[in-house]
């Protein structure tokens, strides 16, 4: 059972005649929660509003049972990495560090040494003392995820902290972002487009689209049952059919692809049914459907398998 | 290495301690806006004050009013040059970088992150105002002759000269920090400082001049000041001194509190009730 540490009861946010947000609630759970979404979903009007950087029209957020609009100081417990450029390129990792850790509140008996910490942790050697626009793009994300650690937060929301990385980059993201949940129990909110990571990392996922939470809860839950497994089989156009109409019959078939079919059934039905009906089992494997495929079905709305 | 926890009480939520959290912001900001060009034009400021101060010596009496309202008069260009690089900084560059959202992200407010930066553009500004005219101004006293006369003279003249020096930061402060809120290109910045207290100054001067009116004069905010300052000072004004000094020195001081309180509006409408900052 894992505790919420987010809630947004029914947010509303416009900018301009563009609704941002249409009457959003959901829930975030202790883990690591992906927040998925196409461009423009929303994804990060919903994190400012969690954040308090920006107010809603109407609705509410709660952090930890703190409203984050009345109570600014719920930040502390906060860690956040934007999408847009946010360091300060002109002065090095531990001097930025250092100025963010103060302006969060850490004392500065304390501020260098957890400066040193944090960017030892994330694998920032000697190239900590250069001016930070002489980094890599993959140097800044960890300067970026760095910022929201310097602090000790509880929670730690990421806005697509994976987006122009090259692979080994984003590997060394994904798995520091695991390792903050694994290792520290940080939770983490990461709100990205790019659904393989949510996929590898998450285990809770929040799905958006213009403006509205189409389908949010555990990815396993939101997966399971959904699984099936691949036949492929050969035999007289009639026997085929009659295959075909057993699976029908169940209401077990997901698609039909000339003598390939997708079932929603254990593997000893399967080759039941074929001994029965007369086919010959040519492949038989198992099908697992993807979060990209689900939530290719959420965003058009129609429900797996009718 | 891991990242062990950390105990502290980030933040206390009662006015001292919000107090102090804003001077703690005040300290870093202070401390990272001081860059080689802020030096150089602290450094020459203080060179050209004493430069004023030692000829303003050579005179009569052994405190004048008179050489520390020219001080003062000098001040304002050089305030002008501290304020342009300022308004380059303070503000632009957090939202060119887009380091704005960092600090907002924060445990502070906004007015908090407003007040910070106006604290520590005062105190840049301090440092070539206030600094520099009380080490003349103790100069000043240590060099007289030991007499009551003297001395009482020159105890008069404190208030008048920290209050000039406070109201010309005020009015450098609160104009910069709007116009580095304004935009993210600094030199925009920079330039819209150059353009209230200067051009904007040839402009009144013009106008003033063309229709012949004494009180467009005032919307040259050095004018404004100065009537101020001299009436601050309890100097007499010369019949030959142009004709808006003889205006009642409430209505310059209505100009430069105008001008505070419209650069606080503008500063208040972009953080708080604009959200396209962050948005």
């Amino acid at each position: 059972m894992t505790g919420e540490i987010v809630k947004v009861n029914d947010i509303t946010k416009r900018f301009g005649h563009v609704v941002a947000l249409d009457h959003v609630t959901v829930s975030f759970c202790e883990g690591i929660t992906g927040l998925l979404g196409p461009n423009g979903a929303g994804k990060t009007t919903l994190v400012k509003i969690i954040m308090g950087i920006i107010l809603p029209d109407s609705g509410e957020a709660y952090v930890l049972g703190n409203n984050v609009e009345r109570d600014p100081e719920v930040r502390a417990i906060i860690g956040y990495v934007p999408e847009q450029d946010c360091l300060i390129e002109e002065m090095n990792a531990v001097e930025f560090l250092y100025h963010m850790a103060i302006i969060s509140g850490v004392p500065r008996k304390d501020a260098m040494e957890r400066v040193h910490i944090v960017l030892h942790y994330l694998g920032v050697g000697d190239e900590r003392y250069r001016a930070i626009s002489t980094y890599s793009a993959g140097m800044k994300q960890k300067i970026k995820i760095a910022q929201a650690l310097v602090h000790d937060p509880q929670i730690i929301i990421m806005d697509e902290p994976t987006t122009g990385l090259d692979p080994q980059g984003r590997e060394e993201v994904l798995a520091l972002i695991y390792d903050l949940w694994k290792s520290y129990r940080k939770s983490i909110i990461l709100s990205t487009h790019l659904l393989p990571d949510v996929e590898r990392i998450c285990s809770h996922v929040v799905m958006m689209s213009g403006g509205r939470v189409i389908e949010a809860g555990p990815i396993e839950g939101m997966l399971r049952g959904l699984d099936g497994y691949v036949v492929r089989v050969g035999g007289s156009g009639e026997d085929v059919e009659k295959f075909a109409e057993v699976f029908r019959d169940k209401n077990s078939l997901i698609s039909r692809d000339d003598n390939v079919f997708v079932v929603r059934s254990e593997p000893s039905d399967i080759l039941r049914a074929a001994a029965e009906t007369g086919v010959q089992v040519r492949y038989l494997g198992r099908r697992r459907e993807s979060l990209e495929e689900k939530f290719v079905c959420a965003l058009a709305g129609d429900e797996y398998g009718d | 290495m891991g990242i062990s926890p950390l105990t502290y009480t980030p933040w206390s939520g009662t006015r001292m301690g919000r107090l102090k959290n804003v001077l703690r912001i005040v300290f870093e900001e202070a401390k990272i806006r001081v860059t080689v060009w802020s030096l150089i034009i602290i450094l020459i400021t203080y060179l050209l004050v004493y430069i004023n101060a030692f000829y303003q010596a050579v005179r009569p009496a052994p405190i004048e009013k008179y050489g520390y309202v020219s001080t003062i008069g000098n001040l304002y260009l050089y305030m002008m040059l501290l304020s342009a690089y300022l308004a380059f900084n303070i503000i632009s560059r957090d939202l060119k970088n887009g380091s704005i959202i960092l600090y907002l992200s924060r445990p502070i407010t906004r007015i908090e992150y407003i007040v910070s930066k106006f604290l520590a553009v005062c105190f840049h500004l301090s440092l070539i105002t206030i600094v520099p005219l009380l080490l003349v101004y103790i100069i000043d006293i240590a060099s007289l002759p030991q007499s009551s006369k003297f001395i009482t003279e020159a105890s008069k003249l404190l208030l008048p000269l920290i209050g000039s020096a406070l109201l010309m930061v005020i009015l450098f402060g609160s104009v910069t920090i709007m116009l580095s809120s304004l935009t993210k290109d600094g030199k925009w910045a920079s330039a819209g400082v150059f353009g209230v207290f200067l051009i904007g100054g040839f402009i009144a001067e013009i106008v003033g001049s063309a229709l012949n009116n004494n009180y467009a004069y005032l919307f040259y905010l050095w004018n404004s000041v100065i009537i101020v300052v001299i009436n601050m000072f309890g100097m007499r004004i010369s019949p030959r001194s142009p004709p808006w000094y003889h205006l009642p020195w409430y209505y310059g001081l209505s100009i430069i509190i105008g001008a505070i309180v419209l650069s606080f509006s503008v500063v208040y409408w972009r953080f708080l009730r604009r959200e396209g900052i962050v948005a």
